[in-house]
């Protein structure tokens, strides 16, 4: 048996042959990728946190929101530019995200993980939620 | 609601706290950016209807988890990617320069575990039993404000106690004793027993593994005699024996029937073996007659300490109002139990006493710091061509303020790991003593906790952000231009300040004290003892004569005394006839001490000295009367004691005394002593006429104190046949002394076959066994000092360092110029020489005090004090200008030609 060596990331274990590093994401990281994707050209941190909050319902803090932005633009996953306020309006410059090729990639290996592992049990997990 | 409502003409704004909050938290690039999105977000949630509170509300979240998640990734990054490389470059400069960091681990390593131990042994003190809320279990005790000693607590406190305190659910009482207990070998050693109440059981919420506990009716005198084995016992004497409830055994001359036994994890209160029910009679017994009792109870429901002190005092004025004479000096306290167990000083966390303790150590871990600070400066003095150019290349200040952290943290915590690791051996290796000693409390575990280890990381840390980020602001202070500058042109931009001299010249005077204490603990450790004795311990055997449990206990049953210390007086003397006849023994004596066993001194006053005239210490050493005749030792002046000398003086007591040569040399001052009179401290009522003591004979030195034999000054007092208790035998043999307690044993026997011998062995053992603790702790005393004396020493080496690093061009210059050597040395150690010379004149008004106080103790030998500071005076200065060689040399070693190339 070979071991290729063995990441420890803050959501699990990955080895690099399996998928590799590049590929794994946590959901929070999921549904920022996703949110960068519906937005387009018009992704930047307010936006993100936005749509996120529309889509889920869930709260998440501006800093939350950078922080994680800027793991995935380290390991390549998404591309940044700064853009300053235009000509004669007042504001500040603003962060626009987009996906890269390996976070799309990255993104659809996760969601195709997640539905691999879900074929065929949702029934029975509404039944167990219900019961 | 109407608070939420906004005039319409100014525009909503975010909480002004919180916006503060994220303006001062939220900076540099990233926090602007984020601090924008808060604000953009906080307007269109307004744009979007999002009520005004509301808003605010979520602005305020969003900075918090900003805030949070900010610091989470800051972290996060600082260990992943940045402190990894620190901890490398922190290694790497160890490795470097090794000298260096011996000095400053050896200090820290030290230094933290000694400044914690204080806090360490008081928590270990104040600890609960481990019982269930066992920090509601805690002790009753008088103390007195007498120098004569706290008096015991005896069966007529505990009645008092019982009847009046409300504050109490319980009280109950112990009294801890040894005990023969005959299961058909024989010569098995006596066990330590306690005698209880029947309450103790419930206040310690205890109960047996087999059995029951004792009851009331078990308490009263002339009820069937009973006893609770431990579990231990029950193992080893009687192989676990399921069926040993009912069953009887031999405890002393009587039979007891086995109620019960206590599981493993009960040894209340010393590692005991067995428990006998107390059995108390106040009525037969005056207000301070029956024996010695440990007196402790569990609060009430709702009753806290301060009550119970409360009730406790009240109820002590009523007694006091009672019988004036005994209480006079007497003050109640209410103590935890370890204090109690330990005869200690009560004292409390919040103590002014202990806080003062722990404020110096805090100082000395302080002057630590401040030292390895001092290093770490010259160290980093020597940096700065690095840094510079780092920060030239575009390094923040930050950047290098946590590198030189780090390099410090990784030097701090492998010394404090060290230091912990060497601190918990020690530990563990007194604990196990402890408990062999048997007379400590059972739960008293030195052994480091969790607590203690986080605390002591703690202050690692914080030591390395004294130590290694102060001189890195320092030394980052400066702009890069002149950094660089002063780099190309060879010189330090550093200084060294007022704050690092001060810090020398305390710590120099501080240095010759403890090297006075360390010189004269180390004359002690080491002072020939071959000689000084008076005997030889190998030739010698000691071994006690144990009680049995029904002597033990009869003073407290009321039982007729004289008939107990009659029997007592038949097996005593038969043994001592039995071994005087004995083919391989030279001499024999009987007393309560002998040489090397239980030093007990007590203060002696002479008559023909003023009443206000200091006391001196003495052994003191009841003897049989036959003492010094049974063991051939001359009376060199005077007479032995007979048995007239047991008679009763004019007085009520016996006034005959034998003191040694030691006494006459250092209390009588060389004076004839047949005939003087003194008088001990702490006996009888302080306003009564004193008992005066007549000295009849002086013997020669008799291994009084075999540590010290400079301080042996010892008086001997008359004992009656019986009255030895315990009754030690001290036994010149002809033969082999280790083969020589085995014989012991057989001739007891053979005198009694109830009789055991304790603890025989040959003196020599003895003396080495009780003088390894004191060696302990004395050698805990010279490696404190070895380390205040140290801490100088590397502050002035790291000042001459730094000198030598900032002068290299001058002193260059001058060597080119012709300068001699001596004129280069001045010149760079002028500084250090003063502070130097500051620091040991100072230290010398220090050592002084210290040497009083430290020749006060019975176990450090007299020194010649004047003689002994001007010693250390010298030492302190040759040892200081050593530290300076090593620095000046490489001065004086600089090349004109390199330094002034360099410029």
């Amino acid at each position: 048996m070979t071991f290729n060596y063995i990441v420890v990331y803050p959501a699990g274990v990955v080895s690099r042959r399996q998928g590799g590093i590049l590929g794994y994401l946590g959901e929070f990281e999921q549904l920022i990728l996703f949110s960068v994707l519906q937005l387009g050209n018009g992704a930047y941190g307010v936006a993100i946190r936005e749509t996120i909050e529309a889509r889920t319902g869930r709260v998440v803090s501006a800093g939350a929101i950078y922080t994680a932005l800027g793991r995935l633009e380290e390991r390549g996953l998404v591309a940044s530019r700064t853009e300053s306020p235009q000509e004669g309006r007042t504001g500040r410059p603003r962060k626009f995200y987009r996906l890269r090729p390996d976070g799309a990639r990255a993104l659809r290996e996760s969601y195709d993980t997640i539905q691999a592992m879900a074929g065929g049990l949702l029934p029975r997990l509404d039944e167990l939620a219900g019961g | 609601m109407s608070g939420t409502r906004e005039p319409a003409s100014r525009p909503l704004r975010p909480p002004r706290v919180w916006a503060l909050v994220a303006r001062l938290l939220l900076r540099g690039q990233s926090g602007r950016l984020v601090r924008g999105e808060l604000n953009e977000a906080f307007r269109r949630e307004l744009e979007r209807g999002v009520p005004p509170r509301q808003a605010r509300i979520r602005y305020a979240r969003n900075v918090a988890g900003s805030l949070w998640s900010l610091a989470f990734a800051a972290a996060r990054g600082l260990v992943t990617h940045g402190a990894l490389l620190d901890v490398k470059l922190g290694a790497r400069m160890l490795r470097k320069q090794p000298m260096l960091a011996a000095v400053a681990m050896l200090a820290l390593g030290l230094g933290i575990p000694a400044a914690l131990s204080v806090h360490h042994v008081t928590r270990v003190a104040l600890r609960p039993l481990p019982v269930p809320e066992g920090e509601r279990v805690l002790g009753i005790r008088h103390w007195s404000l007498h120098p004569r000693g706290d008096p015991p607590s005896t069966v007529h406190d505990l009645e008092a106690w019982r009847a009046s305190l409300h504050a109490f659910q319980g009280i109950g009482a112990v009294h801890s004793t040894l005990v023969n207990v005959l299961t058909g070998e024989a010569g098995t050693p006596p066990v330590r027993a306690s005698e209880v109440t029947a309450s103790t059981f419930e206040i310690l919420r205890a109960t047996p593994v087999l059995g029951r506990a004792f009851s009331v009716t078990d308490e009263v005198p002339g009820a069937p005699r009973v006893v609770l084995l431990s579990e231990g016992l029950w193992a080893s004497r009687f192989a676990r024996d399921p069926d040993i409830v009912g069953r009887t055994v031999r405890i002393g001359g009587d039979e007891h029937v086995i109620v019960g036994v206590m599981p493993s994890s009960f040894r209340f209160p010393a590692a005991d073996a067995l428990w006998l029910p107390l059995r108390a009679d106040p009525v037969a017994l005056g207000p301070d007659e029956g024996s010695d009792l440990l007196v402790f109870g569990r609060l009430a429901d709702g009753a806290s300490e301060a009550d119970a002190d409360a009730e406790l005092a009240v109820v002590t004025a009523r007694r006091a109002a009672d019988d004036p004479t005994r209480f006079e000096q007497l003050v109640p306290e209410i103590v935890g139990m370890t204090v109690l167990l330990m005869g200690e000083s009560d004292f409390s966390p919040t103590d002014p006493g202990l806080l003062f303790v722990h404020a110096l150590i805090s100082l000395l871990l302080l002057v630590v710091c401040g030292n390895v600070g001092t290093l770490m400066l010259a160290r980093t003095a020597n940096r700065m061509g690095e840094l510079s150019i780092r920060t030239a290349l575009g390094a923040s200040r930050r950047r290098i303020l946590v590198q030189l952290f780090v390099e410090a943290l990784v030097m701090a915590l492998l010394a404090t790991g060290s230091g912990l690791l060497v601190a918990e051996v020690f530990a563990r290796w007194l604990t196990e003593r402890a408990q062999q000693l048997g007379d400590l409390p059972y739960w008293l575990d030195l052994t480091l906790d969790p607590g203690i280890v986080a605390t002591a990381l703690g202050l690692a840390a914080a030591s390395a952000a004294l130590a290694g980020v102060l001189p890195a602001l320092r030394a980052t202070g400066g702009g890069v231009q002149a950094n660089l500058q002063r780099t190309a042109s060879g010189r330090s931009t550093m200084r060294f300040g007022l704050g690092s001299s001060l810090l020398i010249v305390c710590e120099v005077a501080l240095s010759v004290g403890f090297l006075a204490m360390g010189g004269t603990v180390v004359r002690s450790l080491f002072q020939g003892r071959d000689g000084r004795l008076g005997f030889e311990p190998e030739r010698y055997v000691q071994g006690t004569l144990a009680q049995r449990a029904g002597a033990v206990r009869g003073d407290f049953e009321g039982e007729d005394a004289p008939a107990e210390i009659a029997r007592r007086a038949r097996t005593q003397q038969e043994l001592l006839r039995r071994l005087a006849e004995d083919d391989g023994v030279r001499g024999v004596g009987l007393g309560v001490r002998v040489p090397g066993a239980d030093p007990f001194t007590r203060w002696v006053a002479l008559e023909s000295e003023p009443d206000d005239a200091e006391w001196h210490r003495v052994q003191w050493s009841p003897v049989d009367i036959a003492y010094f005749s049974g063991l051939h030792r001359p009376v060199l002046q005077g007479r032995d004691f007979t048995s007239a000398d047991l008679e009763a003086g004019p007085h009520g007591h016996r006034t005959a005394t034998i003191v040694n040569t030691g006494f006459v040399a250092h209390v009588l001052g060389g004076r004839n002593a047949i005939g003087q009179r003194f008088r001990l401290a702490g006996g009888g009522d302080p306003d009564a006429a004193p008992a005066w003591y007549e000295i009849v004979g002086v013997v020669g030195p008799f291994g009084t104190n075999p540590l010290n034999p400079s301080k042996d000054e010892a008086m001997y007092f008359p004992l009656g046949p019986g009255e030895a208790s315990p009754a030690r035998y001290l036994i010149e043999v002809g033969g082999d002394s280790r083969a020589f307690p085995a014989r012991l044993r057989q001739i007891a026997a053979s005198v009694d076959p109830q009789a055991t011998i304790e603890d025989a062995t040959p003196v020599s053992d003895v003396i080495e066994r009780e003088s390894s603790l004191y060696r302990l702790l004395f050698l805990l005393q010279l490696g404190l000092s070895a380390i205040a004396f140290l801490l100088p020493l590397t502050g002035l080496y790291a000042l001459m360092s730094f000198t030598v690093a900032q002068r290299t061009r001058e002193i260059g210059i001058r060597t080119a110029l012709g300068a001699q050597a001596w004129r280069i040395v001045s010149t760079i150690g002028r500084r250090a020489a003063l502070q130097l010379a500051v620091g040991v004149t100072l230290g010398a008004g220090w050592a002084w005090m210290l040497l009083v106080e430290l020749t006060g103790d019975s176990m450090v030998m007299e020194v010649d004090i004047p003689l002994t500071i001007t010693v250390t005076m010298a030492v302190a200065a040759v040892v200081g200008v050593a530290a300076c060689a090593s620095p000046t040399l490489r001065g004086l070693r600089i090349q004109p030609t390199e330094a002034l190339r360099e410029s």
